[in-house]
């Protein structure tokens, strides 16, 4: 065992009820560090190419890497990873709080899942040992129900959980997996994957510290960091600046089509703070506590176990559909957090039906009834419980708006936003051109969570760009910027700290805390070079499912202007974004045309065996 | 007032920059006409490193936007993720 990691891995053959060990040597770690880098590494080596998602041929991997759980600000974070049944790409979430660092602590870098089993079933994962248990009783339970019945079974109140509420067993294809009730690993619907298993949860419990190499280092990394944190996340966490997101036309706003929310604040992480918040939270060692938790009582009753809703959340399911009704949104969060369903999708799905309903695609004998227009908030609230239920329309919205608008037909398509089927997250392409560009080119779909951001990043003095590149821009200025910046970001997912970190502030300082705490003489170079592997990784694991670059798109909503608001004289151009896409592929080390990792590309990476995967260009 | 010239803006800043101008700012400022959103920025002092964002009469608009007489500015802190 080295620094940083435990050296094992433990395999869950759920078919077979078998557990095993696997073990790696430190050039594995210090290869692929964890998380996006080691579930693309599985994904690549053992999944059939073209496998149902939710078949028992999937892979489930949970994946903390180096830094999860080393006690600095920020190394709470965890991945989860599979084919991802709703973009049948690859696909991958992150969580943060306690579940990550407690699995690292019971003596595991991470666990690799397959086959399904008989009947519901949990994993018990303590201090190196491993157990299947029954999960009958478990099964239908909300996750708050079912973390508490799992605590008192095996007798311990710290227990972590990673499980599913009442959507991933239903197979809600943006279904997610909820860890200790409050954090998400939200995208790509690993929750679906983990219900098509059979697996209702993972419980975890560890006693076994882990080994820093240099924890006076450490230490002085830390300061650093606090010192830098950004204060507003502490005060109010995510969600703070909702006016801005108006004035600059970013607040996507009835199903990204408008630009007018009148009254942003309704809706805002500081009224939250003034009305319904109770208290924040924070994660595994982490000094920002951006974690709210939200009390309500009356139209619904709302508990603060299950946490309160993000910046994500509070547009999705809030400005998104056209409401601004704080208690409604905070309801329907809890919901998304009870049943294990991503508030992201789950917002752009009751979006996308709101506008079929206002086009007449749905009726209310559709509906059952129900009015679903825009701004109706206690509809929304409802929509929730329909798709966790699969119950009536909802059961149509499961299966995530791209699969949606083919069965309503009629058009509905040019209501669907998404790409490679995963619904856009909350930020418009319209206004940010380099994250748009992300969006269209990312492994998982429509990602923001390593995407650019170019309203605030501009340049990157640490990486070598010192000139701001304009907003607006998207031509060979802005691709280096976003190839520099989205390659370093990305190694958030294999080391596994937290994004809230100051990524850009001091690329040396990030590079000093995987020094302090692996002991590895590794540099920002060997790190960048690291985000470019989990880039190349992933993308051939896409090129072998058979995508192309005609998946790497924008939906047609974002090439007009919104109807209203800042952005109604302005849209993504097209051709513009056609050549910054052959462009990134190009400065990727890709095939241009193609959008394959080259086989040299590979070679340099030292992952030459992944050419052996697909057809090189 | 700032008076540096007969085309009137009217200011709404916001967050942190709201903050930074002061309680006290007025938040008319007279320009010279053909003055820009950099021209105005100068004016108004914004550190060098700091990017603040702009709306113009409710549109989005970049530091190249020349101003006229009567314009209303929104300025605040560039969105980030989250």
């Amino acid at each position: 065992m080295g620094f940083g990691f435990n050296g094992k891995f433990l395999r869950v053959d759920l078919s077979k009820e078998k557990l095993d060990i696997e073990e790696h040597d430190e050039s594995f770690y210090r290869t692929y560090f964890g998380g996006r880098c080691v579930i693309a590494y599985y994904l690549l080596r053992e999944l059939k190419p073209g496998i149902d998602p939710l078949s028992s041929e999937n892979l489930l991997i949970f994946a903390p890497g180096v830094i999860t759980g080393a006690p600095i600000s920020g190394s709470g974070r965890n991945s989860v990873g599979a084919k991802s049944p709703l973009s049948d790409s690859y696909g991958e979430a992150e969580a943060g709080g306690f579940f990550g660092a407690e699995l690292k602590h019971a003596g595991f870098d991470g666990i690799i899942i397959k086959g399904k089993a008989k009947h519901p079933v949990y994993l018990w994962v303590s201090d190196g040992e491993a157990e299947i248990r029954d999960a009958k009783h478990l099964w239908g339970l909300d996750t708050g129900d079912s973390q508490e019945a799992i605590r008192k079974e095996l007798g311990d109140n710290m227990i972590r959980t990673a499980q599913i509420g009442r959507a991933g067993e239903n197979l809600v294809r943006f279904a997610c997996v909820i860890q200790d009730l409050r954090d998400s690993a939200g995208r790509s619907g690993m929750g679906a994957v983990m219900g098509s298993k059979n697996l209702k949860a993972v419980a975890v419990r560890g006693s076994m510290r882990l080994k820093v190499a240099d924890p006076s280092r450490l230490r002085d990394c830390s300061k650093w960091l606090v010192e830098n944190l950004p204060s507003s996340l502490h005060d109010f966490g995510t969600g703070a600046m909702m006016t801005a997101h108006v004035l600059s036309g970013n607040l996507p706003t009835r199903n990204f089509r408008d630009g007018e929310f009148p009254n942003p604040e309704a809706i805002s992480a500081q009224t939250i703070a003034d009305t319904v918040r109770v208290g924040m939270a924070a994660c595994y060692a982490c000094a920002v506590r951006c974690k709210k938790e939200v009390k309500m009582e009356e139209p619904w009753k709302v508990e603060p176990i299950y946490g309160g809703p993000e910046y994500e959340t509070l547009a999705a399911l809030g400005s998104n559909c056209g409401i601004d009704n704080l208690k409604a949104i905070c309801k329907a969060n809890e919901l998304c957090q009870r049943y294990s369903l991503d508030t992201i999708s789950t917002g752009a799905t009751i979006a996308f039906a709101m506008e079929c309903f206002e086009n007449g695609l749905l009726t209310s004998k559709d509906t059952g009834g129900m009015n679903v227009s825009f701004g109706d908030a206690e509809a929304m609230v409802n929509m929730v419980e329909m798709i966790a239920n699969r119950e009536g329309i909802g059961n149509i919205l499961a299966e995530g708006v791209k699969r949606a608008a083919v069965k309503i037909g009629r058009g509905a398509e040019r209501f669907a936003v998404h790409v490679k089927g995963e619904e856009l997250p909350m930020h418009d392409p319209r206004l940010k051109r380099g994250l748009g560009l992300g969006y269209s080119v990312f492994p998982t779909g429509a990602d923001h969570n390593n995407n650019l951001h170019d309203t605030g990043t501009t340049s990157l003095p640490g990486l070598g760009i010192f000139e701001p590149v304009p907003l607006e821009d998207l031509g060979p200025k802005k691709v280096r910027l976003f190839v520099y910046y989205t390659n370093w970001r990305v190694i958030s997912n294999s080391l596994l700290m937290c994004n809230f970190l100051p990524w850009v502030a001091d690329v040396e300082k990030l590079t000093d805390i995987v020094r302090a705490i692996t002991g590895w003489d590794v540099s920002s170079f060997e790190l960048y070079k690291l985000g470019e592997r989990s880039m190349n990784m992933t993308r051939a694991f896409n090129v072998r499912e058979g995508f192309t670059p005609e998946d790497d798109w924008l939906p047609p909503r974002f090439f007009k202007p919104q109807t209203s608001g800042p952005l109604s004289k302005t849209a993504v151009n097209p051709d513009n974004l056609q050549k910054a896409k052959e462009l990134y592929y190009e400065m990727m080390g890709w095939n241009p045309a193609t959008g394959t990792p080259t086989k040299a590309k590979l070679a340099e990476l030292g992952i030459a065996w992944v050419a052996d995967e697909i057809e090189t260009g | 007032m700032i008076a540096l010239g007969s085309a009137k803006i009217k200011i709404v800043a916001y967050g942190k920059i709201r903050l930074y101008l002061g309680e006290n700012f007025n938040d008319e400022v007279l320009v010279e006409d053909g003055s820009s959103v950099r021209d105005l920025f100068e004016i108004l002092e914004k550190p060098e490193k700091e990017i603040w964002m702009v709306n113009v009469n409710g549109l989005l608009a970049n530091e190249k936007r020349i101003l006229n007489d009567g314009d209303e500015v929104s300025i605040f802190e560039p969105v980030g993720g989250g």
